[in-house]
């Protein structure tokens, strides 16, 4: 809960549980389920980096989801054809991605509101476009195949689907870890401020250019982090991570488990993969439901799953009607 | 006596709309100048652009000496100079020790830290609540701010812009929306700010700035209309009449 | 992927004329007067979507995702009315009728809770027209399959006419010649007409075109299904010259919002300039560099933006 000085042993438990399943999961569920749950660890990963942006700072930027699939293609790249090993092709794949994101944040900030998030989408759908044309490099509309396995150099061997897991397990938690620590440190308070109260923020004296523009490249370091990953655990990749369909499929897992809040990404990154995968194993229509779950996910629970958890709580505290005086306006006018 | 505020020529044109016309303005260091003015005079846009939310079509501004024109709002923050708004503009979404947290940070390198958590900031956490004290709002420095009264959101609107300890505090119509006893207490705590600060005040009620300040300026129209001191305003017969005119 | 450029097997003879504008000859002047053509041909194509959804965006605020999803429906709709009647005109209306119905019909029930500018709503529009977006284009799966289709033109927009030394396709004559019908219609329409007069002023502001007694609600709907309209026809014409498949919405959809963005939301004029700038663009970028065509789209637009972040015409 945002407020609380510090964190009490009860911030930390749900997440020991968490942790617990996580751990225990391989042994008790099929190969199948464990698979899944990597691919959910992987893209949770994304869709808290995009939470950063959506949730926490107020940024519309859709097409966040383009620059996991750079990191992505980047490892993939080096992966199969310089045989590049895993120490270099992660931090490659991240420095490209924070690069790539640098130069487009240039062009995005120049923008706000409805612009910021058509300019968001066509920043995405350039990289898609270049991915899906610059054939001689990418594979084009075939894809990058056969890549290996991180070879760590220790006797941990990945080929195993249940080592992998606990591989990216790993990652994972490195990941949260990190995220909770920027989100409790005060650049990132600074950007709940500049999600609520932009215009107050630069009278109080910050560079909200910067915060932004900072808080973008941070978001898409974990991207990039993540594309690679991905790419060791597919063993293959193709254009279509870096589609619309992808960039808003993270931006719904964003907002069905709750933007602005911790274990909102998480649950929306469990449920987006898992109903894609079970409920195609039922019906070849599976994406209606998808289709579905945006829509009721748009009008009825844009606060997500959390949101309408702490929203039923509050009823049954009976809480007073928020008292907020100002209309956001754009400033402009006498 | 050192001048603490100076604008010359300001002018500030939307489109066809000239809402600022020529204002030249010297506010002395310690100062308190209020700002009055019928309904669109163009008083909170003449804040705007001293605090570089707006930037001036023609004219300068300096404060404290320095020339700060083309200078972005968070810079002229960093020279000393706070803001109050009208409309209030807190963080609604965080608490009250938050928004205040925030509000200091503004001014301190510790803003850009992404790894080490705010809880351990404890001079921060420490000048929040000595200045809740100060106001009798300590028992609400965990509540959201939007569930907070109109009141105790106008009093946390001045916190914000204290905290900084400003050189000069501009404050916009800070009794707005209170009821009497509110605005008696707003009132009280503005005229026991330290003496060296600068204040300008907008206010509507004629009483409150005639209380809180020493000096006045008339805007009428984007323009100055009358400047003097508080006697001489009072007498003014064309003061008095713009007023009436715009009832 | 559109078929817009094949690169013949032999080299041409000297003296020579090049044939059938589109593909590569060594002919400089008639390989960049081709390029050129083929450019602003495709870009009509774009004024299709761009129009519509320029003002979709002027008149309501409004990020719809689904905006190629009806280009895609119209595209299969005109196809199987002009299999079934043979009539490639009626195909084109009975598309845009259809699309329209639907623009219609979505706008109150999906749209019309989340039209005011409060922060937020933008991402709650992308996702709930992201939804839609999926839905028709799963039933259109469902009831075409997987496989693209190409609508046969009537038998005198088939072929290339001859002006002087270059032939050009008619079929791309065709679609020049009638987006430049739809843009004096629609210019004629909002510029002149009384509905066009409120649409105008509910996109300046809405509020006070509310206030001055404007059915602002029915505007919206009306503007929408305008531009689900348009899309239907795109998709028609589009199906006939560059053939109709799944995904097809998706690709077209970002150079559609380039378009708006380029030419300022709102702005009519702007969304044309716009199309025909990224259509000669995109092509040029295609037939130059076709590895990194997608940044030559993207160059004109981050400078434009550098420059006037409104876009070409928009309003600051």
């Amino acid at each position: 809960m945002p407020g609380k000085m510090g964190k009490g042993k009860w911030f930390w438990a749900p997440w020991a549980v968490v942790l617990a399943i996580a751990l225990l999961l391989p042994t008790v569920a099929s190969e199948y389920i464990t698979i899944l749950a990597t691919r959910a660890l992987v893209f949770a990963i994304v869709a808290f980096s995009l939470n950063i942006l959506i949730g926490y700072t107020g940024l519309g930027h859709i097409g966040h989801g383009a620059f996991f699939a750079i990191g992505g293609y980047t490892t993939a790249i080096l992966a199969t054809r310089l045989h590049v090993p895993f120490a270099v092709a992660l931090p490659a794949s991240i420095v490209l991605t924070m690069v790539a994101s640098g130069v487009a944040a240039l062009l995005l900030l120049r923008a706000t509101g409805l612009f910021f998030l058509i300019i968001s989408l066509a920043i995405a759908m350039c990289i898609w476009g270049l991915i899906y044309r610059w054939v001689s490099i990418t594979g084009g509309d075939n894809g990058i195949r056969g890549i290996p396995r991180p070879d760590l150099g220790i006797p941990w061997d990945l080929a195993g689907t249940n080592d992998f897991y606990y591989f990216i397990l790993l990652f994972f938690v490195i990941c949260l870890i990190l995220m909770v620590l920027i989100i409790q440190s005060p650049y990132g308070k600074t950007l709940m401020g500049m999600r609520d109260d932009e215009n107050r923020m630069r009278v109080l004296g910050y560079n909200v250019w910067l915060h932004k523009y900072l808080a973008i490249i941070i978001a898409s370091a974990f991207a990039g982090l993540a594309g690679s990953l991905y790419a060791y655990s597919n063993a293959f990749i193709a254009p279509n991570i870096a589609d619309l369909g992808t960039c808003m499929d993270f931006v719904l897992m964003v907002i069905i488990g709750g933007p602005g809040t911790l274990p909102g990404a998480l649950i929306g990154s469990i449920i987006i993969v898992f109903l894609k995968e079970l409920v195609s194993v039922y019906t070849a229509r599976w994406v209606i439901f998808l289709g579905i779950a945006y829509i009721i996910t748009g009008l009825y629970a844009p606060e997500g799953i959390t949101g309408l958890w702490r929203s039923y709580s509050q009823k049954k505290s009976a809480r007073p009607k928020p008292n907020v005086v100002k209309e956001k306006t754009d400033g402009r006018g006498p | 006596m050192a001048v603490a505020l100076e604008c010359y020529g300001l002018t500030k044109r939307f489109g066809g709309l000239e809402a600022i016309k020529d204002v030249t303005l010297k506010v002395e260091e310690g100062e308190r100048r209020a700002i009055i003015g019928p309904n669109g005079a163009g008083k909170t846009t003449l804040f705007r652009l001293i605090s570089g939310e707006f930037s001036p079509t023609a004219g300068w501004i300096r404060l404290l000496g320095k020339d700060v024109t083309e200078l972005k709002a968070q810079e002229r923050t960093q020279l000393g100079l706070g803001r109050t708004f009208q409309i209030t503009s807190l963080f609604p979404t965080l608490t009250v020790t938050e928004n205040l947290l925030l509000a200091q940070l503004g001014l301190q390198k510790s803003k850009y830290s992404i790894l080490k958590p705010l809880g351990l900031y404890r001079k921060l956490y420490m000048n929040a609540e000595e200045m809740l004290v100060k106001m009798g709002l300590a028992d609400k420095q965990d509540e959201t701010v939007k569930y907070l009264s109109h009141g105790d959101q106008r009093q946390i609107e001045i916190a914000m812009a204290l905290i900084g300890n400003p050189k000069v505090l501009l404050l916009d119509e800070p009794a707005a929306g209170l009821s009497p006893a509110e605005s008696k207490l707003i009132t009280k705590m503005i005229k026991e700010l330290d003496s060296r600060i600068t204040i300008l005040v907008i206010e509507h009620d004629m009483d409150i700035a005639f209380e809180l300040s020493s000096s006045i300026t008339v805007l009428n129209f984007g323009k100055i209309f009358a400047e003097g001191v508080q006697g001489e305003i009072k007498k003014n017969k064309g003061v008095q009449e713009i007023y009436l005119g715009a009832e | 992927m559109p078929p817009l450029l094949q690169k013949p097997k032999r080299h041409k003879a000297e003296g020579e004329v090049c044939q059938a504008v589109g593909t590569q000859c060594e002919d400089d002047m008639n390989f960049w007067v081709s390029q050129l053509f083929n450019g602003i041909s495709y870009g009509a194509l774009l004024f299709l979507l761009a129009g519509g959804l320029t003002l979709i965006f002027g008149a309501m605020n409004i990020v719809n995702v689904a905006h190629g999803s009806f280009y895609l429906i119209g595209g299969y709709i005109g196809f199987e009315v002009i299999r079934l009647t043979g009539n490639f005109y009626v195909g084109i209306l009975a598309a845009g009728i259809f699309v329209g119905i639907l623009g219609l019909f979505i706008e109150p029930v999906f749209l019309r809770k989340m039209e005011g500018k409060e922060p937020g709503n933008d991402l709650k529009q992308m996702l709930v027209t992201m939804g839609i977006a999926v839905l028709i284009q799963d039933s259109c799966l469902l009831i075409w399959g997987g496989d693209p289709y190409m609508i046969q033109t009537p038998g005198y927009l088939k072929g290339a006419a001859q002006i002087g030394p270059f032939f050009f396709p008619r079929i791309r004559l065709f679609i020049i010649a009638y987006a430049m019908l739809i843009f004096l219609c629609v210019w004629w329409f909002y510029g002149r007409t009384s509905i066009g007069a409120k649409l105008r002023a509910t996109v300046d502001n809405d509020e006070m075109a509310s206030g001055l007694g404007i059915n602002v609600d029915r505007i919206r709907r009306g503007v929408f299904a305008l531009g689900a309209v348009l899309c239907g026809f795109g998709g028609v014409i589009g199906c006939s010259f560059m053939g109709i498949a799944l995904g097809i919405e998706f690709e077209i959809l970002p150079l559609a919002f380039v378009i708006v963005i380029l030419g300022g939301t709102g702005s009519l004029t702007g969304a044309l300039v716009g199309s025909f700038l990224v259509g000669i663009t995109d092509n040029l970028g295609k037939a130059l560099f076709p590895e990194l065509s997608y940044f030559t789209l993207f160059a004109p637009l981050a400078i434009i933006l550098a420059f006037k972040p409104t876009g070409l015409f928009g309003r600051g």
